[in-house]
């Protein structure tokens, strides 16, 4: 049963700040699709809830004039895919969102929820991760911005405050032009499953596609929180691309994650995996970026 | 030209419309007047002494109207040994068992109410482990099993944790081992899985006046649950009625009382008052019921030219917490563990074991799908020592007509040779290499499965059929609708035999207070039984259609014939049509029995005549059931080498169907069975640790979704042996339709990847070092 002790709806931003101060511990509602499954487990029994789907302001995507691509957090699944902004630019991350779940929860679920529930099977993390994310976090005391790089303390925990609220994400432009993202979810079922694994990779090829000129990778459920590869990316800093540097970039990844055992799957088996679709994600990418992986 | 009108022929499913539309009114939309609902505090251990319960706090609480605990109905249920209670007494032993009940005005007061109540429990070690279970050291789940009333035909073991050791003994097999020229042994594993229906276990329970119940229920066999509350609640079954509302599956899951009894204990005290308890989907995966786990030892004799000479096991099944019918599925897998062959020396050793895990009962196949599948990987095994072709050593062990069965019984109507002909042949067997790497370096395997299966016997069914004056019939019998067709195929048969338009044929809400007697909806028995039991209603309603013809026109009942089709003809007495005659799709128009004696067919069936009880020991007897089962799969499987996925990219599913009543029927149950058995392969497992189910929910379940069910399924019912006793010469379908999937897509990865498969489901983490070692032997050669 749904077990709570009060719903607050909020109708704007303003009035969001106000209950949170009103009602310290109250915790924040989005889609829902996170929050009702752990209420009807009886685990939030008696909590007080702050819904903020209301707030129409904190939906929708856009190109802002220095080419920043800014999608407030109450965008769903469903609309982050289907966006002009997200498929023209970072159409990885839609891709990425279009594996959550089924379509009725990608339709409810939001990609703001998704990055604050802050698990590391999060979809959407591994992608915002690898585009070096920015967040734009509001209080009544006004706004700080966060690289998402920073955001996730541990599972489960993020730096959200005492009457904070995420109210962007923002992708710079420098991070994204010129790039070609590929995600792999390795998981049991086509649908409606968690990922074994998750790894995104975005790439930037030198102008006669012959060289990595950049490369950002980013994983999923490779460690307790979703995390960078950052040895791996620079393992591809400015390399001319053929088999043997996907098999270096493949083998650093290692460096980079520290998956644990648990009873969905082996720590040696998700590593193999890692190596495994890191190595996928980078051909693709690559391949999508007009470059070739045999010269 | 077909000899028939409407068998054969493609029918849709009556229920279909309402199913679809959402108008359908299953057991959780239906509200009484008055009622209340129910709430169960379930036990969080799998293992415990309960120390003390207090419902002080729950009686008081705001709505409540009744709170129950375990010492308040003390009564027994089981159907093999009377080992459950109600609710749990003294002590716990799975995990979500049922501890005390409470009904409310509301769910969320009944909830709330719950929640107050204080439960003291001192937790002993879990037994988790089935074969850890059968160690002399072990913790006992019950202390003394044999202490239990149990069937006769079972032999619990006190000081253990042995609900029963089933034997069968054919021949010597210690000489056929000690002259075999290979002697293949293994030992595979199956994991613990879930029926999963859509529909959660249920029920609504009402207690009138006169003390007499009423159950609303999916109960997927009315009578039988109608038995066992009867026998727990020493309560004539005159006083139980069981109500079936339309039933979201079953899977053999609906078999046992689950909700029943919670419902009924809580009702007993609300004063006439109906009180419904929904398990919720988390509830369902503790406390509903599951497909035992069972670990098998094999042992294969065969000799050089690939005659199987001796099989050999001794199996465990991990029954869970309480026996249910788990007895009988350890010995319907054991029956038929050498697998459909022709073996001479058999010896089966099947031990139902007790854990502290969830409660294993019947699932389609009823043991038979594992089975099949060590069965299978054995003959896989054989074919590799021998160096024979898979195909080539199965189409040399089949049984064949007249031959001896593993329980000595004179074999007929044994299709299984051309079942396997022809599902090698949907996949192009011959000629064709059993593994091999494509182009984009997947690795590909195909592989067989066969499997027999028999009907549980002595069995009994019965049907009435009613005429209207409009000309439209009313069947009524007590096997329910699980998903099989059961409630087209039987209107079918109306229509074929009385000529009355299938669509003028209804069929009725199954209520053991108005529907005729049945033994069970299991065992894929429905259209054998309950269509036998239809045609011989039919015959009665014909002989007093004819009666009142007779009287109607005048003419002795001699001269009046009812022909195929349903044309009412009189005769001569020269036995010579006269020319008058009336169509029985026309009884609207023609009024012939309009305002006339009304009709009512009745029909019945059963098999109690030509059973033999088995020998207790050997298991050997002179027939042992109504009808055996056949079938063959045949399956593709590629495997990417560097993730270790698994696709089925192809299953023939061939079936010794014997006649096909309806194509459109058959279809639905092996695309479904198929896809249900690449789920049980390939996904699906209850994950337990010291007891406790890690992955009780439809995310960490995995059963296929349909963007997992995209296998290319070629379906061939063969049709070269009719039962000479079934309905137009059918068997069944429904659990065959499953029953070789598992084997044969195991086989086709053993085959792929050049190993055994030993574990199922097959994991890739369990495949990785294999397909590896595959890839290095391909790159070599």
């Amino acid at each position: 049963m749904y077990d709570f002790k009060e719903l607050h709806e909020a109708g704007s931003v303003a009035e969001a700040l106000r209950l949170t101060k009103e009602h310290p511990g109250a915790l924040i509602l989005a889609g829902g699709s996170d929050i009702l499954i752990k209420l009807r487990e009886g685990k939030l029994a008696g909590c007080e809830l702050i819904s903020i789907f209301g707030i129409d302001e904190l939906r929708g995507i856009c190109l802002e004039e220095d080419g920043t691509i800014l999608i407030r957090p109450l965008t769903s699944f469903t609309a982050v895919s289907t966006h002009p902004v997200i498929r023209q630019h970072i159409p990885v991350l839609g891709e990425a969102v279009d594996q959550i779940g089924g379509p009725q929860i990608r339709n409810i679920g939001t990609i703001g929820g998704n990055i604050c529930n802050g698990v590391t099977s999060a979809d959407s993390a591994s992608t915002l991760k690898a585009y070096d994310a920015m967040l734009e976090i509001t209080s009544a005391e006004g706004t700080r911005v966060l690289p998402f790089a920073e955001f996730n303390l541990g599972p489960g925990k993020v730096d959200l405050r005492a009457g904070e609220l995420l109210t962007g994400i923002r992708i710079p432009k420098e991070s994204w032009e010129r790039t070609y993202g590929h995600y792999i979810k390795y998981a049991m079922r086509r649908a409606m499953d968690i990922a074994t694994l998750g790894c995104s990779v975005n790439v930037r090829l030198s102008a006669d596609k012959k060289k990595i000129e950049r490369l950002r990778m980013a994983f999923g459920v490779a460690a307790p929180i979703p995390v960078r590869a950052h040895t791996a990316e620079s393992t591809a800093e400015g390399q001319p691309i053929d088999e043997a540097l996907l098999t270096r970039i493949s083998e650093a990844v290692i460096a980079d994650i520290t998956p644990r055992s648990s009873w969905r799957a082996s720590k040696e088996f998700r590593l193999h995996l890692a190596k495994e679709i890191a190595l996928r994600a980078v051909k693709a990418a690559v391949e999508k970026a007009g470059g070739s992986i045999n010269g | 030209m077909s000899e028939y009108t409407v068998i054969g022929k493609p029918a849709l499913r009556k229920d279909s419309h309402d199913k679809v539309t959402g108008s359908a009114q299953f057991c959780a939309d239906i509200t009484l007047t008055g009622m209340l609902h129910g709430a169960v505090l379930r036990s969080k251990v799998p293992h415990g002494i309960i120390k003390s319960i207090d419902v002080s706090a729950a009686k008081e609480a705001e709505g409540v109207r009744a709170v129950v605990t375990g010492e308040e109905v003390p009564y027994r249920l089981g159907r093999s040994i009377m080992d459950q209670t109600f609710l749990a007494i003294d002590k716990v032993r799975h995990e979500g068992e049922p501890i005390a009940l409470v009904a409310a005005d509301t769910l969320e007061q009944a909830y709330a109410a719950v929640r107050m109540i204080k439960v003291d429990i001192e937790p002993l070690p879990a037994v988790n482990d089935v074969l850890e279970a059968m160690k002399p050291e072990s913790a006992l789940v019950h202390d003394r099993l044999e202490d239990y009333w149990h069937v006769d035909t079972i032999r619990p073991v006190n000081g253990t944790n042995i609900y029963d050791h089933f034997t069968l003994r054919k021949g010597d097999v210690d000489k056929a081992f000690a002259e075999a020229d290979v002697i293949v042994e293994n030992e595979y594993d199956c994991a613990i899985l879930h029926h999963a229906a859509i529909e959660n276990h249920l029920a609504i329970a009402k207690v009138d006046g006169s003390g007499k119940i009423t159950v609303w229920s999916p109960a997927q066999s009315p009578y039988y649950i109608r038995g066992e509350l009867s026998r727990a609640l020493k309560v004539p079954e005159n006083k139980i009625r069981v109500i079936v509302p339309p039933i979201g599956g079953g899977f053999g899951g609906k078999l046992e009382a689950r909700a029943e009894q919670l419902a009924i204990a809580l009702a007993m005290k609300t004063h006439g008052r109906p009180v419904k308890v929904a398990f919720s989907r988390e509830e369902d995966f503790l406390a509903g019921t599951v497909r035992a786990g069972v670990h098998f030892k094999m042992r294969t004799a065969a000799r050089k030219d690939g005659k199987i000479l001796a099989v050999e096991s001794t199996n465990w099944w991990d029954s869970g917490a309480y026996s249910t019918i788990s007895p009988t599925v350890t010995l319907k897998a054991n029956v038929i563990l050498a697998g459909p062959y022709e073996v001479d020396n058999v010896k089966m050793d099947g031990y139902c074991v007790a854990t502290n895990k969830q409660l294993g009962t019947a699932q389609r196949g009823f043991g038979v799908a594992e089975a099949s599948y060590a069965h299978e990987q054995q003959m896989d095994a054989v074919a590799k020592a021998l160096g024979m072709d898979p195909y080539e050593l199965r189409m040399k062990n089949v049984m064949v007509d007249g031959c001896k069965g593993h329980t000595g019984e004179k074999m007929f109507a044994v299709g299984i040779k051309e079942c396997l002909k022809e599902a090698a042949e949907g996949l192009g067997w011959e000629g064709h290499p059993t593994s091999w790497i494509t182009e984009d370096g997947k690795i590909r395997g195909r592989g067989l499965g066969t499997f027999m299966k028999f009907t549980g016997t002595p069995s009994y069914t019965s049907a009435t059929i009613k005429l209207n004056f409009d000309g439209s019939a009313v069947v009524s019998y007590s096997t329910t609708e699980l998903g099989q067709g059961v409630g087209i195929v039987i209107p079918q048969i109306v229509a074929e035999e009385l000529g009355i338009p299938l669509e003028l044929i209804s069929t009725v809400q199954v209520d053991t207070d108005h529907t005729p007697l049945d033994k069970t909806t299991t065992s894929s028995r429905a259209t054998y039984h309950l269509g036998n039991a239809t045609i011989k209603a039919a015959e009665d309603a014909r002989r007093q259609i004819c009666q009142w013809v007779a009287f109607k026109w005048k003419t002795p009942v001699e001269r009046i014939e009812f022909k195929k089709g349903g044309i009412i003809v009189q005769l001569d007495e020269q036995g010579k049509p006269t020319g008058k005659q009336a169509r029985m799709d026309e009884l609207a128009k023609n009024g012939l029995i309009k305002n006339g004696e009304p009709i009512l067919g009745y029909g019945s069936y059963e098999t109690t005549n030509i059973w033999h009880k088995p020998d207790p020991e050997t298991y050997q007897t002179e027939r042992l059931t109504a009808m055996w089962f056949f079938g063959a799969n045949a399956a593709e499987v590629e495997i990417d080498p560097d993730t270790a996925k698994i696709r089925v990219v192809k299953v023939v599913a061939a079936h010794d169907i014997g006649k096909t009543l309806n194509p459109l029927g058959c279809l639905q149950q092996v695309e479904g069975g198929v896809i249900m058995g690449i789920g049980n392969t390939l996904l699906e497992e209850f994950i337990h640790r010291d007891g406790y189910l890690m992955n009780g929910n439809m995310v960490d379940f995995k059963i296929p979704t349909s963007m997992d069910s995209d296998v290319e399924i070629e379906m061939r019912l063969i049709e070269s042996s009719p039962h000479p006793e079934g309905p137009y010469g059918a068997k069944g379908i429904g659990e065959p339709a499953m029953c070789a999937t598992q084997s044969a897509v195991a086989s086709a990865v053993a085959h792929a990847l050049g190993v055994p498969v030993v574990h199922v489901p097959i994991k890739g983490e369990h495949i990785l070092a294999a397909c590896r070692k595959r890839l290095e032997e391909a790159n070599d050669r």
